[in-house]
């Protein structure tokens, strides 16, 4: 199996924001995980990626334990993730964010050359940029960009890791529906090269992007499935949506 | 095009330093024995602030402590020449590997600690480091009268001999040691390592995700940052013929941290320049003013409130108003 979490749990004191979550994933498809504010989608991301260590729980990647695992050493094994709120380096240009996150992919044995002359992290950062839209700005400084452009720099900064699994943590946050559609075609190109889990409140991107759906509620996996299986499923319908898809 | 613009850069600031070098090098010419030696006291200070740069302005980390490693590199060259062998270069080496395995100690343990709370553990770890010499009477280290008598030694540069009693000779040694410094800094912060400090600065939180252990990062940068205090210190040493409590007061943690400040942090050559200004405009109202301390601590005030990026950061923001944008 590409990628599994098995019952995994986190609580924070009295609550228990992650509670015997398991699901399994195939390489190269598209999960999105959805599920009303406080069903513990961020708290799974964050368990996932080695922020918080599990209560219980494994997570297996590419048949090995990389539960509790830190951050550092999952980029190394192929998992990147991006996050809810915009997190980037604010003070540096657009092309130095881009370039920093393709030098940690391998350590490099030049550690005493300028920066500026290591070819691949150099070229693979024009490549993102241009992937991204945003090559006209990459010597602006990141903290300038509008919202939007912030938001595919995030998204850009993860891709540059070369990652297997990506984790996007609501990459539409405060986008236009412009930029929504253009972040929807770009998780279509990137279908098929990478696996992908994102969690996502827009439910027409969901829809758009997703192989699979899995709905979580107050901890809990609610339903998990195939985008039409979870729309006919009476129980999401009543605890997320409240209305017909 | 591109290939091009940086030979022309290249060529300017080739340029640039070796007009600086060459002024540098005929100052003395125009000084009097005392400026003489205030100016080499300036250049080795130079090199102190402008490690403590490396930490502070390039990885973000704010350290009060800062005077410890350029006290141990201090006593490292004194004991190396009084009692060990006299030699600046086992001296250098001595003082360099000291103060990386104190700087080691103190980061590996206080890096958990973030912000303030780092500070505060640098300031305590070099009050202790202060107060071990300061109460050491009856060891080679002379307690609180400190090192005294330590011989100013040739320094061999292969064929040549340089007698560095002489202070023009030291001037031009602390010269070329500054420089030395000056590029092997730049080198480590435009190095990957470099970019890696700018991100942790930056967001420390988000380098881990990009694959980097910001731990070691950190560790690795303030080793080096006190290697250079280190050195720096030895070459103070060196210089003055002694090696005393004063040089790990954490007065002069502050007054580095000033100096820094005033000069502009991440640039390397600010907090240099904020070495220099600080330890001329000292010596001069240190002559008409008992309490100097006082119109420094204004100055560090105002440059703090209307210079946020230092005297450096002044030109430069000068500088991109007349490209107009």
């Amino acid at each position: 199996m590409f990628f599994e979490v098995k019952e995994l749990c986190r609580s924070f004191g009295a609550l228990q924001a992650v509670n015997n979550v398991s699901f399994t994933l195939d390489e190269g498809t598209t999960l999105s995980i959805i599920g009303p504010n406080g069903a513990g989608k961020t708290t799974l991301f964050n368990v996932i990626t080695g922020v918080f260590p599990p209560d219980k729980g494994e997570v297996m990647f590419k048949g090995t334990h990389v539960t509790g695992m830190p951050p550092d050493k999952l980029c190394h094994r192929g998992i990147a993730r991006s996050f809810q709120i915009t997190n980037i380096f604010q003070g540096l240009s657009v092309f130095e964010n881009i370039r920093l996150a393709c030098q940690g992919r391998k350590a490099t044995k030049r550690m005493f050359s300028h920066v500026s002359k290591l070819k691949e992290p150099m070229e693979e950062a024009e490549r993102i940029l241009d992937l991204l839209g945003l090559l006209d700005l990459r010597d602006w400084r990141a903290g300038t960009l509008s919202h939007g452009d912030q938001r595919y720099l995030e998204i850009g900064m993860t891709l540059a890791a070369k990652p297997s699994l990506v984790l996007f943590d609501e990459p539409t946050a405060g986008m236009t529906p412009m930029e929504t559609k253009a972040t929807i075609e770009l998780i279509h190109k990137l279908k098929g090269m990478v696996t992908i889990i994102i969690i996502e409140h827009d439910i027409n991107m969901v829809f758009a992007v997703s192989d699979r759906i899995l709905v979580m509620d107050q901890g809990n996996v609610l339903a998990d499935g195939l985008p039409e299986e979870v729309k006919a499923n009476e129980a999401v319908k009543a605890a997320y949506f409240g209305e017909e898809i | 095009m591109a290939k091009l613009n940086s030979v022309s850069n290249f060529k300017k600031t080739f340029l640039v330093h070796a007009i600086i070098l060459a002024a540098l090098a005929v100052l003395p010419l125009f000084l009097n024995g005392y400026h003489q030696k205030l100016a080499v006291e300036a250049i080795i200070l130079s090199v102190f602030a402008m490690s403590l740069d490396l930490v502070m302005g390039y990885a973000g980390i704010a350290t009060f402590g800062h005077a410890a490693f350029f006290g141990i590199g201090g006593y490292a060259m004194g004991v190396m020449l009084k009692f060990l062998f006299p030699s600046i270069w086992l001296g250098l080496i001595l003082a360099g590997f000291c103060t990386a395995i104190l700087a080691f100690f103190i980061g590996f343990v206080s890096i958990r600690a973030k912000g303030i709370y780092f500070a505060i553990l640098t300031l305590a770890f070099a009050e202790v480091v202060y107060r071990i010499i300061f109460h050491s009477y009856n060891t080679p280290l002379g307690g609180s009268d400190g090192l005294v008598g330590v011989p100013t030694p040739m320094l061999h540069l292969g064929l040549v001999d340089i007698d560095l009693r002489k202070t023009v000779n030291f001037y031009w040694v602390a010269v070329a040691f500054a420089y030395l410094s000056y590029l092997t800094c730049k080198l480590i912060v435009g190095s990957p390592f470099g970019s890696i400090l700018s991100g942790i600065r930056e967001n420390e939180n988000r380098v881990p995700f990009l694959g980097f252990n910001v731990k070691w990062s950190k560790v690795t940068a303030f080793v080096l940052a006190g290697i250079f205090a280190g050195f720096s210190g030895a070459m103070f040493t060196a210089f003055k013929t002694y090696a005393d409590t004063e040089q790990l007061n954490f007065l002069l943690s502050g007054k580095v941290i000033v100096m820094a400040l005033i000069g502009g942090i991440g640039t390397l050559i600010g907090p240099m320049v904020g070495a220099v200004v600080i330890t001329i405009f000292e010596s001069i109202i240190s002559t008409y003013f008992r309490a100097h301390h006082l119109i420094i601590g204004a100055l560090f005030v105002i440059v703090v409130i209307f210079m946020p990026k230092g005297l450096f950061g002044l030109f430069a923001r000068k500088d991109r108003n007349n490209n107009g944008s």
